[in-house]
């Protein structure tokens, strides 16, 4: 017997899926990526990690890319390593094996985020309508990440490259969040 | 070509004669031109009352142009929507707007509610206080506020789009007068963010209608230039037509900016702005003068006439007469003479001019009184002449305009937002901010500044100090000089009932005499006694020249007064603004189960928990709620049902320190929970008030799960963080809120088991190795599967988790059965009631913010620890000892039904008013038992077991008799199986 893996829009886990094509916008279930979330009870927790081949941020921004894993930084005792769906066991697992005492935990975080890829002409200023997502003028740079509120939900932003940005959005409010996004996104009245 | 209106002068302004805009006004057809503001074409229409004071219903005419007039509260219909009040000043004219009057019955000009102006003698400060409390206020209200009121809404739905965007910049700069875009200008080449707002249509301020000369330009064309550098430089914007509306903390800005088309406000975008910097060039209002009927139509700002003169093309009066405590009172009459207006006098308070004003009003042949004082005004429905006393005799002068000119008041609100404190400056005659918030600065007429050449320096001074660059050289400026200002004083020889202050709310000097009489000295006191300052113009023209008086009447300084608070917004925003696309679904975000899709093709009704939740279920033998919540119990108790719990909390608690550190939280010890156990307990605040409920699994070492209320999870996630970085920073111990990662499906009943095994789990399920209160972690087919053999029902449950891809999968496969049948899926409210029968507590239901562990029975779990956990202090005062306390207790109805909210009436009581004990908190007719239950906070509820109850609901009474809360299986015999 199968078992059906399906995303928080219905879609079968595993791949990306188009789910809008907004004003000047397209948006992506991006099913095809998962997560493990990484908690440490130490500061050292980054050096600890690199001990065993995983190199993560050590600050807020930019991301850190490596074989195939994306590292991003939370906060100064967690992470969330963005990977393959087919990879989110095995990292929990390393992770957990090498720390068994538990002062570093990774914990299956590829269903708690529903990742939605935004691309087209200004994917955060259709953003800035739901929230800040950056109180710096300029916005996220290219290849940084941060967690912010877009549309009273909690999301974390990754700028992957100009005109592409990643939201991780907690699966039960991805839908909204969607709908959001296409409310926002829809053609701005011609007084605008 | 044909001009409109009596009062349009044949050239001059910024209008554009060439095109017509008609209009209409309380149904009469009238026209203005585009450049027109709504208040500057009625008026070049000859309205000269545009409505009734709130009180009195006395006759209001303009008095000013902008947010700060009082007077001109009208209702506006464009081609994008209604406006139920707003003044007109504040309006930009449009094709085929229907403007309105919104005080006066039938009409503003004759308006029978004027008869109010006959009890002036009683109606004085506060005797709605004294005279409408007998024999109830109710007799009165529907009276006064059919009587009272600022225009209605009409229910219709507006087109008018509005759009929330959020923005940071380097550098706000409020206003876009001289002393705005002399800032901007400073700024460019910065390489900084800057958005200069600017809430009139223009830039330039009051450059549209001084005279000027900045740089040997005039100085609106210098404006201009400015405004299209600005544009034209990256980085760096202008917003028209937006009112910056508050300022909070951290430099978060609210700005609202009105898209004007041909046909009005065809959009609005709500803009929440952050800025590292922030100056201010706000500007100042000018303050009218305190003499006998100087509410009057025709009486009008000075400053205001020039610019109705200069920027509008208006001619307000035929013949003026100026009265001034300062030089713009001479600028008004020189415009207006200039305009071919006859100036009849000019009435100085001070006892000299400038000289070079002198010369000029001598040259034009105006006449110069000083040290005048109006004592009369012969003016009905309009003004015709007054009186003024001379310090040589009394004269009499015709008029039908009067421009007065009593000082500034500079417009401070944002930085008083902030909580910069307005300081009275004895000088200036005016208050002003000196020390602004972090990261602000100042420049031009609301730091108090009257000469354009200063306010030009303040502001390149600003934009240098912002961009860490020298400051631009200051222009070359020639302009006319305002002067110093005379001090604010009482008018003397008049009666105090004849001196208005706040023209709006009809405050008179008199009233300010009562309030002092009656010792409502404090300035906060004053506002809310008599109302000064509290109408829709917030006082701007109304607030010093009655605080001056506050201080007279009082023997002290207005410094020694004060002032009273600014909160936001300063001007009134739409709240279809506000709203912005939040409607419908979007009205707050929703959360969705992951196996949201099954429930819905399985019929579910929904409610909303904070979740989207399965409330019933639709089957064709149960086609409404009561039917089918009996049948789900029935399957619950005799077979098995499956219920979605995925929005449960599920939060990882890691590391060395994690048991210690969670029986920190939880009323039971968890550090002595062993790897594959679960624990219930609750744990308080520190007040000793439950915060939340739930089980802690111990899954291995140093590894826990605890479960949170659902929709609770992220706040009990962050309590644990709060506590972690706050009162144990050197504690190893990790939280991760992974509530999303996992769905999680109850399967409750005696076949619970069976349906278990059909997932044939890689771990021994029976009855001996999976023991209640126990936890397992295995795998479905390879998936990782956490299950919890917990129960909220009372009968043999297990939580059964997978990650939420499979979800759906999971719950189909359950929904399968096994050989034996199917089970049922179960809604909310069946689950809901099946805990009432077995007497488990729903947070939130059956406690609120006084209920503590002792009063739900956990008296003894508190007693036994020994060791300290949060809230447990709070347990040992003598508010939570009492035994007045509510205790949560079982009701068993005696008669009629147990409904949640009833109150519980003291014995003796029969039907209210009378004392009450407590109240339902949960009740349902129990199909298992066959009799409605509740569950119920009631003082001394423990010892009044089997004590009979009245409650009390929705004007019906019902007996209940106080029992156990545990009404099924007390001998937990069914969790044993």
């Amino acid at each position: 017997m199968s078992i059906l893996a399906k995303s928080a829009f219905g879609n079968l886990h595993g791949s990306s899926h188009a789910l809008a094509s907004v004003h000047r916008h397209d948006i992506h279930d991006r099913a095809d990526l998962a997560a493990v979330l990484v908690v440490a009870t130490d500061d050292d927790a980054a050096a600890e990690l690199a001990s065993i081949g995983l190199t993560v941020p050590t600050g807020a921004g930019p991301m850190v890319a490596q074989d195939g894993l994306q590292a991003i930084w939370l906060s100064p005792r967690s992470w969330v390593i963005q990977c393959a769906p087919e990879a989110e066991m095995a990292l929990v697992a390393r992770i957990n094996a090498a720390f068994d005492d538990r002062r570093i935990t990774a914990s299956l975080f590829g269903d708690h985020l529903a990742w939605i890829e935004i691309s087209g002409a200004d994917p955060q200023a259709l953003l800035r309508r739901g929230g800040f997502v950056s109180l710096d003028a300029g916005g996220i740079a290219p290849g940084s990440a941060k967690r912010t509120l877009v549309a009273e939900v909690n999301v974390i932003l990754c700028h992957i490259e100009p005109g592409r940005l990643l939201a991780g959005v907690e699966r039960s409010r991805a839908r909204y969040f969607v709908d959001w996004l296409k409310q926002a996104a829809k053609e701005p009245s011609p007084a605008f | 070509m044909s001009l409109t209106g009596s009062k349009r002068r044949a050239s001059g302004g910024h209008i554009d004669r060439s095109r017509p805009i008609s209009f209409t006004w309380n149904g009469k057809k009238m026209q203005g031109f585009e450049g027109d503001s709504l208040a500057s074409a009625l008026i070049a229409n000859g309205v000269g009352i545009v409505g009734r004071s709130f009180k009195y219903h006395r006759p209001r005419g303009f008095m000013a142009l902008g947010a700060e007039d009082p007077n001109a509260m009208v209702s506006v219909r464009d081609a994008h929507g209604y406006t139920p009040s707003i003044r007109a000043g504040q309006m930009p004219l449009a094709e085929g707007m229907e403007v309105r009057s919104v005080t006066g019955w039938p009409s503003a000009s004759f308006d029978i509610g004027a008869l109010a102006g006959l009890g002036k003698p009683f109606f004085g400060a506060g005797f709605y206080y004294k005279t409408m409390m007998w024999p109830n206020w109710s007799w009165f209200e529907p009276i006064v506020r059919r009587a009272t009121g600022f225009g209605r809404p009409d229910g219709s739905k507006e087109s008018r789009a509005a759009q929330h965007q959020y923005q940071a910049v380097d550098v706000l700069v409020v206003g876009a007068g001289p002393a705005g875009l002399a800032a901007a200008q400073g700024l460019i080449g910065s390489g900084l963010s800057v958005l200069v707002a600017e809430q009139e249509q223009r830039p330039g301020g009051s450059l549209l209608w001084e005279e000027a000369e900045i740089d040997g330009k005039p100085g609106i064309a210098w404006a201009q230039d400015i405004a299209k550098e600005i544009k034209a430089t990256p980085g760096m914007q202008i917003l028209t037509s937006t009112l910056v509306a508050a300022a909070y903390d951290t430099n978060i800005f609210t700005l609202v900016q009105s898209v004007i088309d041909a046909r009005g406000i065809a959009a609005e975008r709500h803009i929440t702005l952050h800025a590292k910097q922030v100056i201010l060039a706000s500007g100042a209002v000018e303050r009218p003068l305190l003499f006998a009927d100087n509410d009057r139509p025709g009486v009008m700002l000075a400053g205001a006439v020039r610019r109705l003169i200069r920027d509008y093309g208006v001619a307000p009066c035929k013949q003026l007469v100026v009265k001034t405590s300062n030089d713009s009172g001479w600028l008004t009459a020189f415009a207006a003479q200039d305009a071919g207006i006859k100036v009849v006098a000019i009435l100085d308070t001070r006892p000299r001019a400038e000289a070079v004003h002198l010369a000029q009003a001598e040259a034009l042949g105006i006449p110069v009184v000083f040290e005048a004082a109006i004592t009369a005004m012969k003016a009905g429905r309009q003004l015709r002449g007054l009186t003024v006393s001379t310090p040589s005799g009394v004269r009499k002068f015709a008029c039908d305009g009067l421009a007065v000119a009593g000082g500034w008041t500079p417009l401070i609100h944002l930085a008083c937002h902030r909580g910069a404190k307005p300081v009275w400056n004895d000088a200036l005659q005016m208050f002003t901010v000196p020390e602004l918030p972090q990261g602000w600065q100042a420049s031009g007429g609301v730091t108090g500044c009257t000469s354009l050449t200063e306010a030009l320096g303040q502001s390149l001074q600003a934009a240098a100090k912002s961009s860490q660059r020298q400051a631009k050289a200051t222009p070359l400026v020639k302009a006319p000089a305002f002067g110093g200002v005379s001090l604010i004083r009482r008018p003397s020889g008049v009666p105090a009932n004849k001196v208005w202050i706040d023209h709006q709310n009809d405050v008179k000097l008199s009233d300010v005499e009562i309030a002092v009489r009656e010792n409502y000295v404090s300035v906060e006191h004053l506002k809310r006694y008599t109302t000064l300052g509290m109408g829709t113009d917030q006082g701007r023209t109304s607030n010093v020249n009655g605080l001056a008086m506050l201080a007279h009447l009082t023997g002290r300084e207005i410094s020694e007064v004060g002032i009273t608070t600014f909160r936001p917004m300063v001007s009134a925003i739409r709240m279809g603004t506000i709203a912005g696309g939040h409607e419908g679904d979007l009205i707050a975000p929703r959360r969705y189960l992951p196996a949201d899709a099954v429930h819905r093709r399985l019929g579910a009704d929904f409610e909303d928990f904070g979740w989207q939740r399965p409330d019933w279920y639709h089957r064709p033998d149960a086609s409404d709620r009561d039917t089918a919540v009996a049948l789900e119990m029935a399957a619950v108790r005799s077979d098995v049902g499956i219920f979605d719990g995925s929005s449960l909390g599920k939060v990882e608690v890691t590391g060395p320190d994690a048991a210690a550190f969670l029986a920190r939280f939880y009323v039971s010890d968890m550090a002595t929970l062993k790897p594959g156990s679960v624990r219930y307990s609750v744990m308080l605040n520190e007040e000793g008030v439950i915060y939340d409920d739930g089980v802690v699994a111990c899954l291995g070492p140093n590894h826990y799960l605890a479960g949170p209320t659902s929709g609770h999870a992220e706040a009990v996630a962050a309590h644990f963080e709060r506590w972690r970085q706050t009162e144990w920073p050197s504690s190893r111990v990790a939280v991760g809120n992974v509530t999303s990662n996992w769905c999680s499906i109850a399967v409750a009943g005696p076949r619970a088991r069976h349906i278990l095994a059909v997932l044939n789990p890689d771990f021994d399920i029976s009855p001996a190795a999976f023991k209640h209160m126990q936890v397992r972690e295995g795998s479905w087919q390879g998936i990782p599967l956490r299950v919890a053999r917990v129960s909220f029902t009372g009968e043999l449950q297990f939580e059964i988790s997978v990650p939420s891809r499979y979800a759906e999968a999971l719950y189909e496969t359950l929904l399968k059965g096994d050989a034996a049948g199917a089970p049922r899926a179960i809604g909310m409210e069946a689950w809901l009631r099946l805990r009432l029968e077995k007497g488990y507590i729903h947070l939130g239901s059956d406690t609120n913010g006084r209920t503590g562990p002792t009063e739900v029975g956990m008296a003894a779990l508190v007693a036994k620890r020994q060791d300290d956990f949060i809230g447990k202090r709070s347990l040992t005062l003598p508010f939570a000892l009492s035994d007045e306390r509510e205790q949560l207790v079982g009701l068993v109805a005696v008669s009629g039904k147990i409904e949640a909210g009833a109150r519980v009436l003291a014995p003796g009581c029969t039907a209210p008013p009378c004392k009450t004990e407590g109240y339902v908190t949960s009740g349902c007719d129990s199909p298992t038992l066959g009799h409605p239950i509740g569950l119920a906070l009631i003082e001394r509820g423990f010892a009044r077991q089997g004590e009979e109850v009245t409650l009390y609901s929705n004007g019906r009474t019902s007996r209940a008799r106080i029992t156990s809360p545990v009404f099924y299986d007390p001998e937990n015999e069914r969790l044993r199986q």
